[in-house]
């Protein structure tokens, strides 16, 4: 994730000026359903084309009713005798709810209104379920399966949508109400759009996982989860939120959003976290649900609402590939804070659709990106503020596209995430930048509409990276102090434009921690000279080209130091290596110099690391010797034979060269 | 990943008196000591899997092609049942030697009139032509099929690399990859498929 580094370091050969810009990512925004209205044809005969859409409550649901399943009390505890009784459940359950009905922004409103006594799984019945009954074969913590429509569809009373010979549709009722006391809810007759929530259960692992309430009883126990933030991610799914990329909140705060895919049982700070709303999290279900958005009904405001459109604006734009010439589908756009860097919101780009058979019901891709992204538009809800808005590549880390949703996968699928993060500069936004950290401030005055615009292009920088693929985290015994350095040989770095000019825009460092809660900072991050004896090296810690102290990395992604001199950076490093004078850069991290570590581990910021870990063992890439430790602040360094630590130095062409 | 740390912390100390021998020999930073097992992404809120608890744990593991997807109500439960065309079994019933059924949660169908959906945050998804690295669960809640082992984690897809070889990511593609060693454009994570397989098969002679 993110923040933002602004310290300004004048040194080493050519006394570069380096602004370091860490950027964090996250990603707001809706679970994806397809509309299929009016069966638009596609180029291939016998499908549909499918725009994938967001799935939500119509305002006729809501309040959305919930029922508790009543068969398991106490709540099973595959780790020993019951610890929650199904009332304590049930209180903490609704305490989630409350968790997003209390948002002022926002008309959602889920309630715990009844019991069901369903002996058996979830399923779409029209009753609204809370189980923590679960198939043998269910894997997850929780989940929350919605039943939507995928098209528009006018309900007609009597209709029989589950198909259980009882009506689900009502021409007595305009809110959605158990009319004949049934125990499942019939929807008042008339006009859905697609995307609209039939039906939304949420199923709790309790053959798996011990879940508890209270603050007290939140432990390292990695069997045992609170009960309240496991159901506050998924009620936030209930009403129609994807999942987030956002793991790290600022500079000092570790602790993600509460829409973020994973949960840290092992932390008890993470999991507390996950109870309480972040500002993203807010931000979506206030876009989805806006309040004041009617005259009546539960969209109009009431008491201790706020209207979302004198709250809120809409930072609006199109991500566009630089190398591909694409709109890209499934980029993550965020917004932090321009003054302190905070994280504030995100949102995906992309409008897309897939290929549908009405016969079999599967969905299918073709070779076509023109097909399936319509184009690559993006909007971010944040509060009024100035904000830089900047963009990551959805590439598996810290999440995978497929965690996310549709269109993310379709732009992964189209070879589209393959872009180093980078902010928007208005003027300067193009497939080439000098400063991939420069950032144009974006002001937010609801209910002015300023902050439309916002377009950005990737750059085409490139990354020498002389490692593969991550297959460890490390180092946990590193001491106070210690550094990692990674050399880029000056024949690698000559290479990238052989007779041209050379920008260079900056290092990434590939960062990690223990425990979720905690933000992975570093005592510095170096980019500078060095010569390599053999299994040892020189390296000059006392002029560095650029440096950051105090650098916070990203957990589980790649952090960037960007510069902000990249032309002089690259002139004086070429001329460096035409003189003779540099024969490599180095690449450097050092882990904080003073203990206790934080976090419930105690263990240090970690880096990622390639290699087989064992000798002779299989791995991607060669082991190519260039990474090297001290333990000493630099005096002495030792090669480090059995991994490739994952450092990149980030590289362009000049503006003016092809 | 968060969760093995904490369970290594125990050997944090002695760690830190080794480490204080490192300054003048060469390091050796072995994985038992040092570093955690860097196991796929997970989906949704799922339990976190190393790939060598999904090795261990598959009752199955294939690579193949999906052939075919096709939505089935199962109950009042939606699946996606993807028939996929076995061309490697790794471990398993000789029966999966040839063709597998998986059932993945969610999918598109119609009740009567109705066009629906079901849709689960992080589900494992599979569209035809895919061709995949599967990890597979003989325990589904549809007879006669497998799930994917640990929501979605289990479900890779191979890919070709921009120099032609066989690679293996966490998501489906269809355009050539980069391998992401040397010079490149981003940081995705890729793996060559037969690293990812000798990986597998060394912890299954474990």
């Amino acid at each position: 994730m993110k923040s933002i580094e602004k310290k300004i370091f004048n040194f080493g050969l050519c006394l570069c000026l380096s602004l370091a810009n860490v950027i964090a990512v996250q990603a707001g925004g809706a679970l994806e359903t397809i509309d299929i209205t009016g069966l638009p044809p596609s180029p291939i005969p016998g499908l549909v084309a499918a725009k994938l859409i967001g799935i939500k409550w119509d305002t006729r649901s809501i309040p959305v009713k919930y029922s508790i399943n009543n068969t398991l009390d106490p709540i099973p505890n595959p780790l020993g005798a019951p610890v929650l009784t199904l009332a304590q459940a049930r209180t903490a359950l609704q305490m989630s709810f409350d968790s997003w009905n209390k948002i002022p922004t926002s008309f959602i409103d889920m309630e715990i209104t009844g019991t069901t006594a369903n002996p058996g799984l979830v399923g779409f019945d029209f009753v609204n379920e809370l189980t923590f009954r679960t198939d043998p074969s269910f894997p997850a913590i929780a989940s929350s399966p919605s039943t939507s429509l995928i098209e528009d569809t006018v309900l007609q009373d009597g209709d029989d949508i589950d198909g259980d010979g009882d009506s689900d549709v009502s021409s007595a009722i305009t809110v959605c109400t158990d009319v004949d006391g049934d125990g499942d809810i019939e929807f008042p007759a008339g006009f859905y759009k697609a995307g609209t929530i039939l039906d939304n259960d949420v199923q709790f692992n309790a053959n798996a996982l011990r879940f508890t309430v209270g603050d007290a009883n939140v432990d390292t126990n990695t069997g045992s989860v609170d009960l309240g933030a496991t159901a506050t991610h998924e009620f936030g799914h209930s009403h129609g939120l994807s999942h987030v990329l956002d793991n790290q909140i600022s500079r000092t705060d570790g602790t993600g959003v509460t829409m973020f895919p994973f949960i840290d049982t092992g932390d008890p700070v993470a999991e507390l976290n996950a109870r309480s709303l972040s500002s993203d999290d807010i931000a979506w279900s206030s876009y989805f649900y806006p309040e004041g958005s009617a005259k009546s009904g539960p969209a109009a405001l009431q008491r201790g609402d706020k209207a979302f459109n004198k709250e809120y604006g809409l930072i609006k734009g199109e991500l566009r590939h630089g190398v591909l010439n694409q709109p890209i589908a499934g980029g993550s756009l965020f917004a932090v804070d321009f003054l302190s860097d905070k994280f504030v919101a995100s949102g995906f780009s992309g409008t897309t659709q897939l290929l549908y058979d009405p016969v079999s019901g599967g969905l299918f891709l073709i070779n076509d990106p023109a097909f399936h992204i319509l184009n690559g538009k993006y909007v971010i809800p944040v509060p009024k503020g100035l904000y830089a808005v900047g963009v990551e590549a959805v590439d598996g880390n810290p999440v995978p596209s497929s965690s996310i949703s549709f269109t993310a996968q379709i732009g992964d699928a189209f070879g589209q995430q393959d872009f180093n993060e980078e902010f928007y500069n208005r003027s300067r936004e193009d497939a080439r930048e000098v400063r991939l950290g420069e950032k144009f401030p974006v002001a937010v005055l609801p209910p002015l509409n300023i902050s439309s615009g916002i377009n950005i292009v990737t750059s085409d920088s490139v990354n020498i990276n002389n490692f593969g693929d991550r297959n460890f985290i490390g180092f946990t015994g590193a001491v106070p102090g210690q550094l990692y350095a990674v050399q880029v040989p000056a024949s690698q770095i000559a290479s990238v434009n052989p007779g041209g000019g050379l920008l260079i825009q900056g290092v990434a460092f590939d960062t990690a921690v223990a425990n979720a809660s905690v933000v992975p900072i570093y005592a510095k991050a170096v980019l500078t000279t060095g010569t390599v004896n053999g299994t040892t090296a020189t390296i000059d810690l006392t002029h560095p080209l650029a440096q950051q102290n105090g650098f916070v990395g990203q957990d589980s992604d790649l952090a960037p130091f960007y510069f902000l001199t990249p032309r002089l950076l690259g002139t004086a490093v070429q001329k460096g290596i035409e003189k003779g004078k540099i024969q490599n850069l180095f690449i450097v991290l050092q882990v904080p110099t003073t203990t206790p570590f934080p976090g419930v581990s105690g263990l240090p910021s970690l880096i990622g690391l390639d290699g087989a870990g064992t000798p002779g063992g299989s791995n991607d890439a060669p082991l190519f010797g260039f990474s090297f430790t001290s333990i000493d602040g630099g005096a002495t360094w030792s090669q480090v034979p059995n991994f490739n630590f994952r450092f990149s130095l980030v590289v362009s062409k000049p503006l003016d060269e092809p | 990943m968060k969760k093995k740390l904490y369970a290594l912390s125990g050997v944090f100390l002695i760690v830190l008196v080794i480490a204080g021998l490192w300054a003048a020999k060469a390091v050796s930073l072995t994985s038992a000591q040092q570093t955690i097992d860097s196991s796929p992404q997970t989906t949704s809120t799922a339990a976190e899997l190393s790939l060598e608890q999904m090795t261990k744990e598959a009752s199955v593991i294939v690579t193949g092609t999906c052939l075919q997807t096709k939505s089935q109500w199962v109950g009042r439960s939606l699946f996606t049942m993807a028939t996929v065309l076995v061309e490697d079994s790794i471990k398993g019933d000789p029966a999966a030697r040839t063709e597998v059924t998986v059932a993945l949660p969610g999918g598109i169908g119609s009740k009567g009139k109705f066009q629906l959906a079901q849709t689960i945050a992080g589900a494992p998804q599979m569209y035809p032509t895919n061709k995949v690295f599967l990890f597979l669960s003989d325990k589904s809640p549809v007879a006669g099929s497998y799930s994917v082992k640990g929501f979605a984690q289990g479900n890779f897809s191979i890919s070709k690399a921009d120099d032609g070889d066989e690679v293996v990511t966490r998501n489906m593609t269809m355009a050539p990859l980069q391998k992401g060693v040397g010079v490149t454009r981003g940081n995705r994570q890729v793996l060559s498929l037969s690293e990812f397989k000798a990986r597998v098969k060394s912890y299954l002679n474990k």
